[in-house]
């Protein structure tokens, strides 16, 4: 079974890649027939992707949490989840052409990295590595989806001025729309952020004896749970559409560079995630 | 000044201010940020903002959860026609199927009815300043806190640092390197005795990563380990010499260390830097280095490392992990809306209070939709 990960992987990848073509050429196009093949493409490379996950969880007899690379393949399957849920409930497919990327970008990534089994080392045996990681899987997963909702945003405003009557300006929805879901999308993934950090400065107390180190990784999660919190704030006070969608781009800026940016440039004791 | 301090501008100000000192901190970490004076005061403004903001707000929020039935006929309720009694009953019966809380009251001839939905949701914000606020003053209290670390070899007392308990001595009983089925380290294990004032007052105690002990305000975590070797020698290097791991250790022409692996202790011989000869050896096994010098190892003496930690803060900062952890749920469980009815006679007065317009429209569509079906059925 552990033959099967690297075959997976480069086929969740081109999944991704091809899923990605089919709404490009929907939408750029005006190809429709295409859709329902790019719905099945973004499904089965959801499916690889979980076969990917659970062959990992077979291999080390638990879930696949535990260091750069399976964070990795947890943080691309949550942002297919969250866009499929949008996809259906919001019927906002062409959000695709703004997500996919994310994942074909980050999946571009984890093919380079190591995919053996290494067994954990004993702070990372415990459950609170489970509620820790996937709370973050959950909000980061959500912080993807209002990032490219917020690009959408930014892209239709500034389509509406220079090209109002141009093919991609019809393709996107309303600002308004774009604006107020990802609002919601963030509502969601900012409770899950909170639940990461709380979770993971317990664990701390009782792996390393101190809640907060200001150790890099956890700083930058602060930082971005600040950035939320002011994006929520200053809704409150009716800065909605484009400040409000900046300050999203902004956000998920911060959850990469917590993610990749953090563990290659700022090395502390969260050194194997 | 209330207002200022309560303001959003001030939040969010500071919420930047902050946000951007921990990226610089981050940056440049040989410069102190977050012990400064400055930081810490920008923390201390941001517990107050938090403190007046969720004292001035929640007699509101109070407010709306005591609120009663009240008379809605006015110029902002939407006024409908309906065919009577069943119609009340039917609608209240369709508002509480839809999850909200049913309040009712009769004023004369009036029958006024008052639902609420999403009262957690209401409650969330409030929640996690306060609970922001504890985990700030939590943290305030560990500062307050010390930490130190205490070594002892297995079978041995060690006294713990003054700093952290005085009269507190540790004796090591075990020390131990647990392996997984697949023969991974999966935690090492002290186990020891506390005496207080040379009163044993634990006996057996274990520590073990992720897993502390706590005594009377004093935690107990497994930090480090390590091992040291007794071996006796015979000839001209005649004695008995205990040897920290690995470090390399001369006997007439050879040089070797001794190194403590998962099997046992592993003797390695070098010629410079290069390893020629390993060997594995037991307690009591001897090695022959000439005729008159012989190496007999004795045993393996493991010591253990504990960080010892006393901290009156943690609680206090427990308790607001707990809280912001609820008030996070709290979020979740959707927007506060408020639908309030008056039925008089055969009309129905009607207002729907939610802060987003689009759920609004759609709840005043829902009730007026019912309204009119119990019309119909009516």
């Amino acid at each position: 079974m552990d033959n099967l990960q690297t075959p997976l992987l480069v086929a969740t990848l081109l999944a991704y890649v091809l899923a990605f073509m089919f709404y490009f050429i929907t939408f750029i196009y005006s190809k429709e027939s295409f859709l329902n093949y790019a719905k099945i493409l973004t499904l089965v490379a959801f499916l690889f992707n979980s076969s990917l996950l659970i062959i990992r969880a077979v291999l080390i007899n638990g879930l696949p949490l535990r260091n750069l690379f399976e964070f990795g393949l947890f943080f691309v399957w949550a942002i297919t989840l969250v866009f499929l849920i949008i996809q259906y409930k919001f019927n906002l497919p062409v959000a695709a052409l703004f997500v996919l990327p994310i994942n074909i970008l980050l999946l571009l990534f984890l093919v380079n990295l190591d995919v053996t089994i290494r067994p954990a080392m004993p702070a990372l045996r415990s459950k609170w590595l489970i509620v820790h990681v996937l709370s973050a899987v959950l909000a980061y997963g959500a912080f993807a989806i209002s990032f490219a909702l917020s690009i959408m945003y930014l892209l239709k405003e500034r389509l509406m001025k220079s090209n109002p009557a141009g093919r991609l300006a019809g393709i996107l929805p309303k600002p308004e729309i774009l604006d107020e879901l990802s609002y919601k999308v963030i509502f969601v993934g900012m409770p899950a952020l909170t639940i990461m950090l709380v979770t993971g400065a317990v664990w701390a107390e009782y792996s390393w004896g101190r809640y907060w180190s200001w150790d890099p990784k956890e700083t930058w999660a602060l930082i971005t749970w600040f950035i939320y919190s002011a994006y929520l704030h200053i809704r409150l006070r009716g800065w909605k559409g484009r400040k409000a969608a900046i300050l999203s781009i902004l956000g998920f800026l911060a959850v990469i560079f917590t993610f990749l940016g953090v563990s290659y440039l700022l090395p502390g004791i969260h050194s194997y995630a | 000044m209330i207002k200022f301090l309560s303001s959003i501008q001030l939040a969010v100000g500071l919420i930047a201010a902050i946000a951007l000192a921990s990226v610089f901190a981050t940056l440049y970490p040989t410069v102190e940020v977050f012990s400064s004076f400055w930081f810490r005061g920008l923390l201390l403004l941001f517990c107050l903002n938090l403190l007046v903001c969720t004292l001035k707000s929640l007699p509101a929020v109070f407010a709306r959860l005591k609120k009663t039935p009240a008379n809605v006929c006015g110029e902002r309720a939407e006024g409908l026609e309906i065919s009577g009694h069943q119609s009340v009953e039917a609608l209240t019966q369709f508002i509480k199927e839809k999850g909200y809380k049913v309040k009712m009251a009769s004023d004369g001839d009036r029958q006024n009815v008052l639902a609420q939905k999403g009262i957690l949701s209401l409650i969330a914000p409030h929640l996690l300043h306060l609970a922001l606020i504890v985990v700030l003053v939590g943290g305030y209290l560990s500062s307050f806190g010390v930490e130190d670390q205490v070594a002892c070899f297995v079978g041995e007392k060690a006294e713990v640092p003054a700093s952290v308990a005085e009269g507190m001595v540790i004796e090591v009983n075990d020390f131990q390197t647990v392996l997984d089925a697949e023969g991974a380290i999966e935690n090492w294990i002290t186990n020891f005795n506390i005496y207080f004032n040379d009163v044993k007052a634990v006996e057996s105690g274990t520590t073990k990563v992720n897993a502390p002990l706590k005594y009377k305000g004093i935690s107990f975590y497994q930090k480090s380990y390590g091992y040291h070797h007794l071996i006796e020698v015979t000839g001209e290097q005649a004695g008995v010499y205990q040897i920290p791991d690995q470090k390399i250790f001369k006997l007439e022409d050879k040089v070797f260390n001794i190194t403590q692996t998962i099997e046992g202790p592993l003797v390695r011989f070098f010629k410079g830097h290069e390893i020629v000869e390993e060997k594995m050896v037991k307690n009591g096994e001897k090695m022959e280095f000439s005729e008159d010098t012989v190496l007999t190892y004795v045993k393996t003496y493991p010591f253990t490392v504990l960080a010892v930690k006393k901290d009156p803060g943690t609680w206090v900062v427990m308790t607001g992990f707990l809280l912001m952890t609820v008030a996070s749920f709290f979020f979740w469980t959707g927007r506060y809306r408020e639908i309030a009815l008056s039925f008089e006679g055969n009309k129905a007065y009607l207002t729907v209070s939610c802060k987003n317009k689009a759920l609004r429209d759609e709840i005043l569509a829902e009730v007026r939709s019912k309204l009119k079906a119990g019309e119909t059925n009516g």
